[in-house]
């Protein structure tokens, strides 16, 4: 494997492009996408507030034991993130090879580490605004119905319950489909290829739920046949401290795979030999 | 003299298949080179490599002497329009140029947009609603705005009618006019090149079967008629074509020495001769090797 | 088959009135299938324009910028049409300033033109004549002897 992209000595010496520029150009080239980033967060707004004024309204139970709200909630949770990991993250990057602008953009003068670096950065920034602004909303919009009160979304005890899951699912979601993007250099490979790993992480986290809550159930009285319910139910309670360990497990999982993602793909694109795969002359 | 391009047994393989092999060449500063070569003889996968957008699979190729393609230098010094000139079907004009200025260390706002006014290309528009020439247009002018050292495009004339060949011809002419910049351009027909290159680069089934200056070109080589084994003494000429006549052959030949050129009955022939002589040279080899594999 | 080239050009014929030092707009126009190469084809277009009158001692050519931009050739093909101009002695390079034609028009004389004609009858075409040439091949030799003439960089070859 020859050295190509190595950077020659005098590198040092070479100006450098202010980062705020480069940032610029991004938000140009970029500006419709993350309008339609936040104008879907606005439609989800409208939405959840919607559905939670006609669907809680007809139920005096507290939100976690409704199986109606509790399903919608959980697709909620895992269909906000998969959208954006799957119409934002995996077309990042690949649209550049399928459209053939990879050769207009990476032979710009800012090079394409840097560039790529770039635009991964703007976009978690503005990932996790959309997912912290829509993890808030449906937050608000549930609380408000709820009899209990309101939850804190930062509380580490109910971490898992909250709509706060959004923002490491989101994220984590894009990540895996800036890497499939990348690695497929097409779109709708990479689509599929992101599908498959959200399903089976979605899974995972369903089993590792269930493992963990078998051991809270014992716990309960509960009459409760959905672990899933009573493990709600568990952690609306004050017994719920005892789950801080297995969430920030959770959490610092979710992290790492997003570190491990992110790295990938922008190893894969920097490497040449993966990348190159499938370049046709 | 110094080089703007140069390679040595320069080599690709992808899948498997060699696209590149064993490439030498050698480009003087300041010169317009066509690089020719029928479809898939790997004129893209050249201007790749030396674009910095492909690993060579073997060999060495240097920019301006030393620098790497692909380092951060090489993209600083070196523009490419690849075929068709990608640009984002849905940005305004004005976005592509406001994006190449802010990932360019140099870029000439006033000349991209002087230019692009005296084309009535309107800046507002955008780039997918422009014909083909037009957008042809955007695409050179931002890459000249770019004030590269080396500008490489990719068959830039292939999809464009002759009024809009002429317009891109005469701008790329005007710039490299105006300043030291080198061309690279490729394209899979010879015709109007000799006016506006300087150099030719020829590469039929990934190798390079010509580098030289026009002039070059034509002074070397020869057609002469004469009986088949006439020839047979002269060690340095190359006998390029044969074509068997009864009591005669015609031959295309290349002559290394200059002055055992002048003791034989030869004329010169055209660049156009020449070019399709290799051509038809080549396509006779594979179709051996075809037949051998077979 | 003969050579052809065509010449088109617009003089500022007030400005030239007023006995001005201008830029003489003479655009060039060019024939890709002469087989005469482009910048002999310049020059002789510039001798055209001379002989014609249209050109005077003191015009200045075009810039190597203007006529490559109207006319999609190398530029060192232009440099190279008035460096053999110049050679000529028909036009001169000043730097910083442009170039410039130093010659008169050379005026070839009725007197002349008929020795040659003359000679050309007499001599070579008669010998052609007498080993068997055919009206086709006597133009095709003669165009492929001047095609050699026509660039001075060749090694002369004997023959």
């Amino acid at each position: 494997m020859n050295s190509t992209f190595h950077a020659d000595a005098s590198q040092q010496y070479l100006p450098q492009i202010r980062l705020r520029n480069v940032v610029f150009g991004i938000l140009v080239k970029e500006k419709t996408r993350i309008f339609l980033m936040f104008a879907y967060l606005f439609m989800n707004s409208v939405v959840i507030y919607w559905l939670s004024a006609n669907l809680i309204e007809k139920t005096i139970y507290n939100i976690y034991t409704n199986p109606t709200i509790l399903l919608y909630f959980r697709l909620l949770v895992i269909s906000i993130p998969l959208i954006i990991g799957l119409l934002i993250g995996v077309p990042l990057l690949s649209t550049e090879y399928e459209s053939g602008t990879y050769r207009f953009l990476f032979t710009q003068g800012v090079g394409r580490w840097r560039f790529v670096r770039t635009i991964f950065g703007v976009y978690l920034v503005f990932i996790s605004l959309f997912s912290v602004m829509t993890a808030s909303s449906i937050n608000h919009f549930f609380t408000i119905q709820q009899q209990a009160g309101p939850i804190q979304i930062w509380s580490f005890g109910v971490f898992i319950s909250n709509p706060i899951i959004i923002i490491p699912l989101t994220l984590t979601t894009f990540v895996a489909g800036v890497f499939f993007g990348t690695l497929m250099q097409r779109v709708i490979p990479g689509i599929a290829a992101t599908i498959l790993f959200v399903l089976m992480l979605a899974l995972g986290l369903q089993v590792s739920l269930e493992k963990s809550v078998a051991f809270f159930v014992q716990r309960l009285n509960g009459s409760q046949r959905d672990p899933l319910l009573a493990y709600y139910g568990f952690v609306a309670s004050n017994d719920s401290r005892y789950l801080f360990r297995f969430q920030m497990t959770f959490a610092l999982s979710l992290a790492i795979l997003s570190l491990i993602l992110a790295l990938g793909s922008l190893r894969a694109l920097n490497s040449g030999g993966l990348l190159h795969r499938k370049l046709r002359p | 003299m110094l080089s703007v391009v140069s390679s040595t047994n320069l080599a690709k393989s992808y899948q498997g298949k060699l696209a590149l092999k064993d490439c030498t060449i050698d480009v003087p500063v300041g010169a317009v080179v066509a690089l020719v070569g029928p479809n898939g003889a790997g004129k893209t996968t050249l201007l790749d490599i030396v674009a910095g957008l492909l690993p060579a699979t073997f060999g060495d190729v240097r920019l301006f002497e030393n620098v790497i393609p692909g380092s951060l230098e090489s993209l600083q010094r070196v523009s490419f329009v690849a075929q068709n000139s990608p640009l984002y079907q849905n940005m305004t004009v004005i976005d592509a140029v406001r994006l190449t200025e802010s990932l360019n260390v140099i870029f000439d706002r006033e000349y991209a947009l002087t230019r692009l006014q005296k084309l009535q290309i309107s800046l507002k528009r955008r780039i997918g609603k422009l014909s083909g020439g037009q957008q042809a247009q955007v695409a050179l002018t931002l890459a000249i705005a770019r004030h590269p050292d080396l500008l490489l495009l990719d068959e830039p004339l292939s999809s464009l009618d002759s009024l809009a060949r002429q317009q891109f011809l005469s701008e790329l002419m005007t710039s490299v006019a105006t300043t030291s910049m080198s061309v690279i351009f490729s394209s899979h027909s010879i015709y109007e090149l000799e006016k506006v290159c300087d150099y030719l680069i020829l590469v039929v089934g990934g190798e390079v079967q010509l580098c030289d200056s026009l002039d070059r070109i034509v002074e070397s080589h020869r057609m002469i008629a004469c009986a088949p084994g006439e020839l047979d003494d002269y060690s340095d000429i190359e006998i390029i074509e044969r074509k068997l006549g009864t009591r005669f052959s015609t031959h295309l030949i290349k002559v290394k020495n200059l002055l055992s050129r002048s003791a034989l009955e030869s004329h010169p022939t055209s660049l156009e001769n020449i070019v399709l002589a290799y051509l038809r040279r080549a396509q006779e080899v594979e179709a051996l090797n075809a037949s051998v594999k077979l | 088959m003969h050579l052809v080239y065509s010449l088109s050009m617009s003089i500022n014929k007030a400005a030239r009135a007023a006995n001005q030092a201008l830029i003489s707009v003479i655009s060039f126009s060019l024939d890709l299938q002469s087989g005469v190469p482009t910048y002999l084809q310049l020059v002789q277009q510039v001798e055209a324009a001379l002989s014609l009158g249209y050109l005077v001692e003191g015009d200045q050519l075009p810039t190597v910028k203007d006529v490559v931009s109207s006319v999609a050739i190398n530029p060192n093909t232009v440099l190279k049409a008035y460096r053999e101009l110049e050679s000529r002695g028909i036009a001169e390079g000043r730097p910083g300033v442009g170039t410039f034609i130093i010659a008169s028009p050379h005026v070839i004389t009725s007197d002349k033109m008929s020795a040659l004609r003359k000679s050309l009858i007499s001599g070579w075409l008669r010998e052609a004549k007498k080993a068997g040439l055919s009206q086709a091949a006597i133009v095709a030799l003669f165009n492929s002897a001047i095609g050699e003439i026509a660039s001075p960089n060749k090694t002369s070859k004997n023959s």
